[in-house]
């Protein structure tokens, strides 16, 4: 069986390999360039104004279209690998050949899938090894690794997307039974789940980890116009390779404000401004000292409560949402399998004469003589209301 | 060695075109006592018909002594269909010859008596009565 | 001997269309079966019932004798040849033999390389550039160098031409006449019925409508012709099967155990052909009771 798995497997194997190859050459040519170029600029000591942003600029191009890539490649797999798997034996009749065999459907499909699934992942492995290497010098600088996209596209996790959408791909090849309605819904499954998996479920995977931050490094701190007049808005912070998930502003008690509780003290410290005389946006009160002296004035009443997973979280996080993918990937498989080989409870067989014996209705049963013509009762006919 | 011809449109049934065949090729001389008859794979390789259908045939022409089969061998030519036996029947030859002369008298041809005598042969068998 | 092919109140549904139904079978080993029936009166979905390929919605089947569960052991006694013949189209002659091999613990090796040179064919061409007569033969190879008791075949030769079918049925037969094999073969052409099958089983809209032993149905069956008259004033045990009327005669198919000694009948062997098309008539069917059904015109 798995000579036959491997010759069925073959030449989208050997393509996928021609073009990994060719991948891979690629990225090691201009990784390596793109490491001497980090490297005379200082490495990470490098020149904020000058150096560094040499290196960011080095090969933009190709920067931008390998960023995409662990998340493309498990879906180019579940597509191309995984749903033509089932798909295409029973669109085009071959199951009529493979499974009147001697192999049980399970152990067909198992290899199979035994096959293609560990060529996904060690394809998606070597692929995040030679992206994540690429990537090491600009990552090191831009200090965003667990942002929510970009965490997706580093690391071990594309290991567990190529399981998952390899699986999904035998899935779907199995309920829809066409190659491209398969190759389709696997596409949509994939993106599916891993924004729902990003955004639902990887914040709440480790406790998220809570400070306190002065308002000020808020990102675009300002005044707003609300509703209940002007009010103060603070964007997110950055802290270096965190990623965080929400962020409050907050009194000395830690409650959460409000915006007319903002407003409130806003009129009360910076009357300027925000008081009831002031006019949004016009005289001497907005000007930048007068504005800056407000926020000075208003960041000893106000902080910022931020939630955010920490650096350190990095590759636990990784692990944890590798081990969820490849966990759905095994229960996939594990129900396709299960759904193919399902069969009756084994009875004792018909034919065998010394059971006709004992059932007590053989004598007037049609059919129970082998040469006469079977004569069918009404009631045991069951017609369609189309006919054949 | 005999071969044998299929006509499937004659109306009888493959296993009696065989028996008949050999019947006819023993009578003939053609197949002669010691000959081996084709083996039931070579028939049907050449036939493309059931090979219980010739094991059917051979069996009957056992029976009837024309043939025996000799296990891992092959089945061989035993018998034969020498005219004497028909010599010995003659109480029927008579009873035969009086019968013709009166079908002459009521105005039939040779033909007309063949063909009345052949499908009176043939009722009796398909009626079941002979 | 258990039966080549057992059924019980066997009945397939796709939606609501009952495919098969109420299908009561008892086949016995040791013959070559013939299965016919006109195009989508069930025949492919009760072989695909017998080898495992799919799974009854009533009733039960089981093949020499087991029941059909899909084991390995019971797909090793099985050999299955699929209408059209589906092959691998990439997939070379050779590499064929070689997943026969792999797949089948019973592979007799030695059978399938002397069949593919008997034929002809060449190991390394792929099966997509094959004549269809090619693909059957290959086919055929496949199913029978893995030495089934059971070799089942869906309408093998229906798009074949003359010569291509004369020689697959000539290579089936071979096999059959060297191996003790059961053969179950289904087809809507019944022209060569009496050269091939011993046993006939057909099938009309889904439900079994004769079933029996070749001589038999043969030596039972005749064909009556004489002055009009009205079917039900038959003996009981001369069952109509087909009738027809003019005006001044009857011409009646019927099926009786004895013989037919009534001088106003003019009695004729039917052919395996005939008696199939007459069960095949929808208005044909013995009644419960023995009695005569409606007249055909």
């Amino acid at each position: 069986m798995t000579w036959v798995a491997w010759r069925q497997f073959r030449t989208p194997a050997l393509v996928t390999l021609g073009l990994f190859v060719a991948f891979a050459l690629l990225v090691l040519l201009t990784g390596l360039h793109l490491r001497d170029v980090y490297n005379s600029v200082g490495g990470a000591h490098c020149d904020a104004r000058g150096g560094c942003t040499a290196v960011a600029g080095h090969d933009k191009a190709l920067a931008q279209v390998l960023q995409p890539a662990l998340l493309v490649l498990p879906a180019l797999l579940g597509m191309f690998w995984g749903a033509p798997l089932l798909a295409r034996e029973l669109e085009s009749g071959t199951y009529r050949l493979a499974w009147t065999q001697s192999v049980t459907r399970r152990r067909w499909l198992l290899v199979k899938v035994a096959l293609g699934g560990a060529a996904a992942l060690a394809v998606a492995g070597l692929a995040s090894w030679l992206v994540s290497w690429w990537y090491a010098p600009l990552d090191h600088l831009n200090r965003i690794s667990l942002e929510p996209t970009h965490f997706s596209e580093r690391g071990i996790v594309a290991i567990g997307y190529a399981g998952f959408a390899f699986a999904l791909g035998v899935a779907a090849g199995a309920l829809l039974r066409r190659t491209l309605p398969a190759m389709i819904a696997t596409l949509l499954g994939f993106v599916a789940t891993r924004l729902a998996v990003t955004y639902l479920v990887r914040p709440h995977l480790l406790a998220a980890r809570h400070a306190l931050l002065p308002l000020t490094f808020g990102q675009g701190v300002g005044l707003l116009a609300g509703p209940e007049g002007i009010t103060i808005y603070a964007g997110a912070p950055t802290i270096p390779n965190a990623w965080v998930l929400s962020t409050k502003l907050v009194d000395h008690a830690h409650h959460t404000l409000g915006s007319s509780q903002l407003h409130d003290l806003l009129a009360r410290t910076c009357p300027t401004i925000a008081g009831p005389d002031a006019q949004y946006g016009k005289g001497p009160g907005f000007g930048g000292s007068a504005f800056e002296s407000c926020l000075h004035a208003v960041s000893r009443h106000v902080q910022l409560l931020v939630a955010y997973q920490p650096p350190s979280h990095y590759w636990p996080l990784q692990a944890l949402e590798t081990a969820i993918f490849l966990a759905a990937a095994a229960a996939l498989i594990g129900a396709t399998a299960w759904r193919l080989g399902r069969r009756p409870a084994p009875r004792p067989a018909v034919g065998e004469s010394s059971q006709r014996a004992e059932r007590p209705d053989a004598a007037s049963e049609p059919g129970a003589e082998i040469d006469a013509p079977l004569v069918l009762l009404p009631d045991e006919r069951r017609r369609a209301d189309e006919g054949s | 060695m005999i071969e044998f011809q299929l006509d499937a449109r004659s109306g009888v049934s493959p296993y009696m075109q065989i028996v008949q065949q050999v019947r006819h090729a023993l009578r003939l001389g053609l197949l002669r006592e010691g000959d081996q008859l084709p083996t039931v794979k070579e028939v049907v390789a050449r036939l493309a018909i059931n090979p219980n259908t010739v094991l059917k045939a051979y069996r009957e022409l056992e029976h009837a002594g024309l043939v025996t089969a000799r296990p891992g061998v092959g089945t061989f030519a035993t018998g034969s269909l020498a005219d004497p036996a028909l010599a010995e029947h003659g109480p029927l030859r008579r009873e035969l010859r009086g019968w013709i002369i009166k079908a002459r008298r009521a105005g039939l041809d040779e033909e007309s008596i063949e063909a009345l005598f052949r499908d009176a042969v043939r009722s009796a068998r398909i009626e079941g009565v002979a | 001997m258990s039966a080549a092919l057992a059924t019980r109140r066997l009945g397939k549904r796709f939606g609501r269309r009952w495919a098969l139904s109420g299908c009561t079978l008892q086949v016995p080993a040791g013959r070559v079966v013939g299965l016919v029936g006109s195009n989508g009166a069930g025949k492919t979905t009760l072989l695909h019932l017998a080898v495992g390929l799919d799974e009854p919605s009533e009733g039960t089947i089981a093949v020499l004798g087991e029941e059909v569960a899909g084991a390995s052991s019971q797909l090793s006694r099985v050999g299955f040849v699929a209408q059209d013949t589906p092959l691998y189209p990439a997939l070379s002659v050779e590499d064929h033999l070689r997943l026969g091999a792999a797949l089948n613990p019973g592979w007799d090796a030695t059978l399938a390389r002397d069949r593919v040179r008997q034929l002809a064919l060449d190991p390394r061409q792929r099966a997509g550039t094959l004549s269809g007569g090619q693909r059957a033969q290959l086919a055929l190879t496949l199913a029978t160098a893995k030495r089934p008791e059971l070799l089942v075949l869906d309408e093998p030769v229906a798009s074949l031409d003359p010569l291509a079918r004369r020689e697959f049925l000539r290579s089936l037969m071979e096999f059959t006449a060297e191996h003790a094999v059961s053969v179950v073969l289904s087809s809507h052409l019944i022209a060569d019925l009496e050269r091939l099958c011993d046993y006939l089983v057909l099938l009309a809209e889904g439900q079994v409508q004769l079933a029996g032993d070749a001589d038999e149905l043969l030596a039972s069956h005749r064909r009556i012709s004489g002055p009009r008259r009205d079917s039900a004033r038959l003996p009981a045990n001369q069952q109509v099967v087909e009738e027809s009327h003019t005006e001044r005669q009857s011409t009646l198919l019927v099926r009786t155990d004895e013989p037919i000694i009534d001088p106003a009948w003019e009695v004729a062997e039917v052919s395996l052909e005939d008696i199939v098309l007459a069960y095949m008539r929808p208005d044909a069917r013995p009644a419960a009771d023995g009695k005569a059904p409606k007249a055909g015109r």
